[in-house]
């Protein structure tokens, strides 16, 4: 589940992966217990929603995590940049404190530490 | 210390060959004269029955065993799902080929499918230490079967580059890919060489 931050903004050009998405920047928002992630993509319209899957807290300590996003409307056209702010809620999270990896289309990431809760 | 030649071990591995086997193996050649490279379908311009380009390539769906069973490709403001044994392969990997008249409409589902979009860009992982590269590229062999992962190394490691191992299996659940050596193994590696994946596959000047 998430939550839209801001609105979408198109953009000029799109910086990211050959796929069409790009993670820009994710940080964990302390105060509000969350990750904050900016997302480049192309589509049709401002709307789509970015979901977090998260995978398999490994053994290590603080265990790594991946997360990866999914776009609900992934079958989007490829027509326009779009630059989005997504809220990821974490009360799905299968471990803290964690290093999470998240991972959105091919080679798109960004590293973050969450915090103990 | 074993050490491991990374080309050879991924074709001892994609061959069949005992664990055994010498890494030096003499069939190691094959992987370049097999291969076929993710990075090069995706994107790729995909042709009609008539040779006309419709679309392109936008990811590529596996079974759990490592298996292409379809390519994911954009047509105009659709995105379908076609079955890779209807797809033939174009001169230089350039292009791909649909021999359907209709392409299909719906989606097949594939027990376990994941996507080689989900793989790539993965951390790798040694047995004893993580973020040992990222995961760049899959190699499939003519059967569309993945034999071997490319894996860009920093400096650090002993020498940046591309490496090729040999594929397991993949899970999408797993903070990182799993490559089952130890980082005293990994002494002799050579790199992977797509100048010569170029040159030596079956692809090459079809």
């Amino acid at each position: 589940m998430s939550a839209r931050l801001i609105g979408a903004v198109v953009l000029g050009a799109l910086a990211g992966t050959a796929a069409g998405a790009d993670i820009l920047d994710a940080h964990y928002d302390a105060a509000r217990d969350q990750i904050v992630a900016e997302i480049a993509y192309r589509g049709t319209n401002a709307d789509h929603e970015f979901v977090v899957e998260w995978g398999r807290c490994s053994a290590e300590s603080p265990p790594r995590l991946a997360g990866r996003l999914i776009d609900r409307q992934g079958k989007d056209a490829a027509r326009e940049d779009y630059r989005v702010s997504e809220e990821i809620p974490l009360r799905d999270m299968p471990c803290r404190p964690a290093l999470v990896t998240l991972r959105l289309g091919r080679s798109a990431h960004a590293d973050l530490f969450v915090e103990e809760k | 210390m074993k050490a491991i030649v990374l080309v050879s071990a991924a074709l001892a591995f994609a061959s069949g060959a005992a664990l055994g086997q010498p890494p030096h193996s003499p069939d190691a050649d094959a992987l370049y004269r097999q291969g076929l490279s993710a990075r090069q379908l995706l994107d790729a311009p995909l042709r009609d029955a008539r040779g006309e380009t419709v679309g392109e390539v936008q990811d590529i769906v596996l079974d759990r065993g490592g298996n292409i069973r379809q390519l994911v490709v954009e047509l105009g403001k659709q995105s379908l799902h076609v079955p890779w044994r209807d797809v033939s392969i174009g001169e230089d990997m350039e292009f791909v080929q649909v021999a359907l008249r209709e392409l299909p409409r719906d989606e097949d589902a594939v027990p376990g499918a994941w996507r080689v979009n989900e793989l790539i860009g993965d951390y790798a992982r040694l047995a004893d230490e993580s973020r040992y590269g990222l995961v760049t590229d899959v190699i499939f062999s003519e059967r569309g079967e993945a034999t071997a992962v490319i894996v860009e190394r920093d400096r650090a490691w002993g020498g940046a580059g591309h490496y090729a191992f040999p594929f397991a299996a993949f899970d999408r659940a797993a903070a990182e890919y799993a490559l089952p050596y130890q980082r005293d193994e990994l002494v002799l590696l050579e790199p992977f060489d797509y100048l010569r994946l170029d040159r030596q596959s079956v692809y090459a000047g079809r």
